[in-house]
């Protein structure tokens, strides 16, 4: 189940102490630094890319993200999710950085509506994999990686949270700062959107078109 | 909508997606999902399917998506923290003659007024001081 990002207090891992981070040397900072962090920085380079779309951007994205994690690196307090801490500094990084300028579509939380969410799987089942799902495993990691570039930012994100990095929708809401609830919804809408981004790729490709449209998903209100 | 159980068909598609990502803590509540789902045939059908359409786009965002960070990269990171590690050091060593001080305190203010023929005036004012700890 679900577990905790900041839990109150916790045994696990190395228990330096608030008192013993303030006054560890910068020498010992870096040396913890080096081998609790720096781990993290093939996940946080997939997370950057999902957000920047190019190699470039992704990397200047995730050496800013060390620089500020390694100023505030006292604050964080062993034991608790470092990795989660890492991807909310990188949100908020990219958010402050690398999307300052830019225009987004706004999207209006909590408007997507249960039933709305659910279409997504009550189209009827043959009570197993389907062709289209069949169609849709042989898919090029290219394509796949694309039609999740194609969706917008706000669903793309969670999507990626929820299914790669494998986040409970409470640790989702403190990464990206948002009520658990809106994460529900854009993970689900945003599967939708990603299914049919995917399904227009193997249409593209002239895989199993047939079975792709019959089984193509509505997705309704979405102004990508 | 019909109801199997305590929980109506309505009820049930909302606790299939929290089923399926594993949300729902209380096993009461799952163990009433499956229960409906098992007399159920829509319901069931639908649960299969949203399992399977996850699983799927798991699979294929988890093989498609693993990415290693450049060996440029990670060099760029080492130099980045040594470089900062540095500068702490040099400030640290800096501040050393003022180490019968404890706490040093500073306070800068901006204060921005327009006048009513528009001319704008910005005052800036800093201070810094040092205190012994008590």
């Amino acid at each position: 189940m679900a577990v905790a990002l900041r839990p109150m207090s916790s045994n696990v891992g190395s228990g330096i102490e608030l008192a013993d981070r303030a006054s560890e040397s910068p020498r010992e900072r870096k040396e913890r630094f080096e081998r609790d962090a720096l781990i993290f920085t093939s996940a946080l380079y997939g997370a950057a890319l999902r957000y920047t779309k190019n190699p470039q951007d992704a990397e200047d994205l995730v050496q800013d993200t060390f620089a500020k994690a390694f100023n505030s690196f006292h604050q964080f307090e062993p034991g608790t999710n470092l990795k989660a801490w890492l991807y909310r500094i990188l949100t908020t990084t990219f958010i402050n950085t690398y999307r300052k300028d830019q225009r987004r579509p706004q999207i209006s939380d909590g408007e997507v509506e249960d039933w709305q969410i659910f279409e997504a799987a009550s189209h009827t089942s043959d009570q197993g994999k389907s062709a289209e799902d069949v169609v849709l495993e042989n898919l090029p990691d290219g394509d796949v990686k694309e039609a999740l570039a194609s969706i917008p930012e706000d669903f793309r994100m969670v999507v990626y949270y929820a299914d790669v990095e494998g986040y409970s929708y409470k640790e989702i809401a403190e990464i990206i700062g948002v009520p658990t609830g809106t994460v529900m919804s854009r993970l689900h809408r945003g599967r939708k959107l990603l299914r049919v981004a995917l399904a227009d790729y193997a249409k593209s490709r002239g895989i199993g078109s047939a079975t792709v449209t019959n089984a193509a998903i509505p997705v309704e209100g979405v102004q990508p | 909508m019909s109801t199997h159980g305590h929980q109506s068909c309505e009820e049930i598609l909302v606790a299939i997606l929290l089923y399926t990502d594993n949300e729902i803590v209380d096993s009461s509540e799952r163990d009433s999902l499956e229960s409906h789902c098992e007399q159920c045939p829509s319901c069931q059908a639908n649960l299969q399917a949203h399992q399977e359409n996850v699983r799927l786009i798991k699979q294929l965002l988890g093989t498609a998506c693993r990415e290693e960070a450049p060996a440029s990269l990670h060099e760029r990171l080492i130099a980045q923290i040594e470089w900062q590690a540095a500068q702490m050091q040099a400030q640290e060593a800096a501040f050393a003659p003022f180490a019968g001080f404890t706490q040093s305190f500073t306070q800068t203010i901006m204060q921005r007024s327009i006048s009513p023929d528009g001319e704008i005036t910005i005052e800036i004012s800093h201070t810094e001081e040092f205190r012994e700890g008590f």
